[in-house]
């Protein structure tokens, strides 16, 4: 087991340096030049050409890497163009409120996700599964954010029960109660969709696990059914129903972006966006490294929990086909 | 691999006619889709949709960008069978002027990244090691990104435009569909039928274009076809942000957010491209279960 972690470890390095280069390389897709972006259009040329030098943009793009990379691994993301203060001081706390969301998204994704999935396969192919099944569908296909439009169109114009935007009310807000209000309607729209594919999932291991034949066996005995699907069927569906719901949660770091946007959640993602349209590149960079370094930790937990769970998937060759 | 073998190449020997063959292939396969009543129902609803937004100057009851009616007209009203938006342009017109935007982006980058994807993956699955190695290196690294993020943020650093969009769906896309080309390629290579091919004398070439080709394309085509459906949502939702197609061009994701600003007021002008971009989306994934049966026998559905 030990050994399946170390080695799981040392495979996440190269991924992580090659996250750094798409990300690097990325920025280099953006149309004009970066010093007239900082300086505006009133910039002359030899301050430009200053400037330049100053950000050591006149270098070769390998060298403006190996400086950018070291300067990261230091834990400094830069500065921002717009604030100008240290990207990372903006930047982690706003993670730390995207992973309030996300992760309390997540808690409800799975639990609406796998309870409604092994219900639906213990009553398979039947009119409650084919109502749920069609219910999945529709979500999966739902656009985030106009799922939030309408909740909040619902719940917060309509009914007048839930704040629609913000992360606290403007007059004595800020406490547990009122954050937890204010948490309700973009969790909950987050975590649908990754609840419809989480209980697609489990419908369909638990579906196929049920059809084998110690299940079988284990039904010819007079074994309750409860029992059956409690403890011989899920223990075996688990480990792609983990995989699926670790990808789920780093899906849901990515598109709570929109989440946040709709209901103005003070985010990494909505910080994200407003980057993206003030074009501060810094913090743009800095949001999506880590959000990707949370995407890759995640999915690795999700592998040693697999490997825990499974210890069939314990080497570097079952983690990679399961 | 050549042959001196004076035996008659039975392996790669063509049938009478190979298109002939194919003929006789598609027609099953139309009919086994033919089948299903949901599959045939999305297939004609989307066409609909397409053939609406193709002829939009001519089917659009009014001019997309013209106000029409009183700002926020409920459906119905002023004769506006859906309404009117916040600068009481008829949304019925603009609804139709934009499909042409989301299907755009829903087909053609999708189209695109499995014809880039089906090169790259079997090419690199065929010939296998190094090749393959690197190949599988470079996609690991862009599994790193939620695929929303890698969207939004290569639209988000080019120049806003429909183009951007295209571009950000095309490269965001590439790594999933080249990731199951080359996997479906590996489990092809290992059949008996392409051991048969290869002891009857047929060379690298023919094998790779003629056996191992034709098998990965189906599963690449059911997958691309569901794939549709999430990228006319994740278009959509790139517009939404304002990197897409700019106001006062129409597309659904421009008009969900152009309704937000009148929610209480005029719900229906983000209800109704709402629900066109729903529809849509499970119109596509119905059609890729329609086609997964058609064309896909082994993986068909229970």
């Amino acid at each position: 087991m030990t050994r399946f972690i170390v080695g799981r470890l040392l495979l996440v390095v190269p991924v992580l340096i090659g996250v750094s280069i798409i990300v690097f390389l990325l920025v280099q897709l953006a149309p004009g030049d970066v010093t007239s972006t900082l300086l505006g259009p009133m910039g002359s040329e030899s301050a430009k050409e200053v400037l330049r030098v100053k950000m050591g943009l006149d270098k070769p793009l390998p060298i403006q890497y190996a400086k950018w990379l070291g300067q990261i691994l230091q834990g400094d993301l830069g500065t921002s163009w717009v604030h100008k203060r240290p990207v990372t001081d903006i930047v982690l706390p706003k993670f730390a409120t995207t992973a309030l969301l996300a992760g309390t998204a997540a808690l409800l994704a799975y639990l609406i996700g796998f309870l409604s999935g092994i219900f639906a396969a213990a009553k398979a192919y039947r009119a409650h599964d084919r109502v749920a099944m069609a219910f999945i569908l529709i979500l999966g296909s739902t656009p985030l954010y106009w799922l939030g439009l309408i909740l909040v169109l619902l719940f917060s114009l309509t009914w007048r029960l839930l704040p629609a935007t913000g992360m606290a009310s403007f007059i004595g807000g800020g406490g547990v109660l009122d954050v937890l209000e204010h948490l309700i309607l973009p969790a909950v729209t987050a975590s649908l969709p990754s609840a419809a594919i989480i209980a697609r999932m489990t419908r369909a291991t638990m579906i196929e696990t049920l059809s084998q034949n110690y299940i079988r066996v284990a039904r010819a005995k007079g074994i309750r059914r409860g029992v059956i699907l409690r403890k011989h069927a899920l223990r075996n569906a688990l480990p792609p129903i983990v995989t699926v719901s670790g990808m789920e949660l780093g899906y849901l770091l990515g598109g709570v972006v929109f989440v946040e946007v709709v209901f103005a959640w003070p985010g990494l993602g909505f910080q994200l966006y407003n980057s993206i349209i003030g074009r501060d590149i810094p913090i743009v960079q800095g949001a999506v490294i880590l959000i990707a370094l949370a995407f890759v930790l995640i999915n690795l937990f999700a592998d040693v929990l697999n490997a825990y769970l499974d210890p069939r998937t314990r080497t570097a060759e079952g983690a990679r086909e399961s | 691999m050549t042959t001196l073998s004076p035996t008659p190449d039975l392996a790669t020997s063509a049938p009478a006619s190979r298109f002939g063959v194919f003929l006789r292939r598609l027609k099953s396969a139309c009919q086994t889709y033919a089948k299903d009543p949901a599959s045939l129902a999305a297939l004609s609803f989307l066409l609909l949709v397409a053939i609406v937004a193709i002829f939009a100057p001519y089917v659009a009851p009014y001019d997309p960008h013209e106000m029409i009616g009183w700002r926020n007209s409920l459906p119905g009203e002023d004769g506006l069978f859906l309404g009117a938006d916040g600068d009481g342009r008829d949304v019925l017109s603009r609804l139709i002027w934009g499909g042409r935007v989301s299907l755009l982006t829903g087909v053609v980058p999708t189209l695109l990244s499995m014809v880039v994807s089906l090169l790259i993956g079997v090419t690199a699955a065929y010939i296998g090691g190094w090749l393959d190695q690197i190949v599988m290196r470079i996609l690991d690294m862009f599994f790193a990104f939620p695929i929303v993020l890698m969207a939004t943020v290569v639209a988000g650093i080019l120049n806003p435009g429909l183009f951007t969009i295209c571009i950000a769906i095309f490269i965001a896309l590439l790594p999933y569909i080249t990731r199951l080309v080359r996997t479906t390629t590996l489990q092809v290579k290992r059949q008996p039928y392409i051991e048969a091919a290869r002891a009857g004398g047929a060379s690298n070439w023919a094998i790779a274009s003629r056996y191992v080709f034709p098998n990965v394309v189906a599963p690449s085509i059911v997958y691309t076809t569901t794939l549709m459906g999430l990228m006319v949502v994740l278009g959509s939702a790139l517009s939404f942000l304002g990197l897409g197609v700019q106001p006062p061009e129409a597309d659904w994701g421009t008009m969900v957010s152009e309704g937000r600003s009148v929610l209480r007021k005029a719900p229906h002008v983000t209800i109704f491209p709402g629900l066109a971009i729903v529809m849509t989306a499970l119109a596509f994934g119905f059609i890729g279960d329609g086609l997964r049966d058609a064309l896909d026998p082994r993986a068909r559905r229970r």
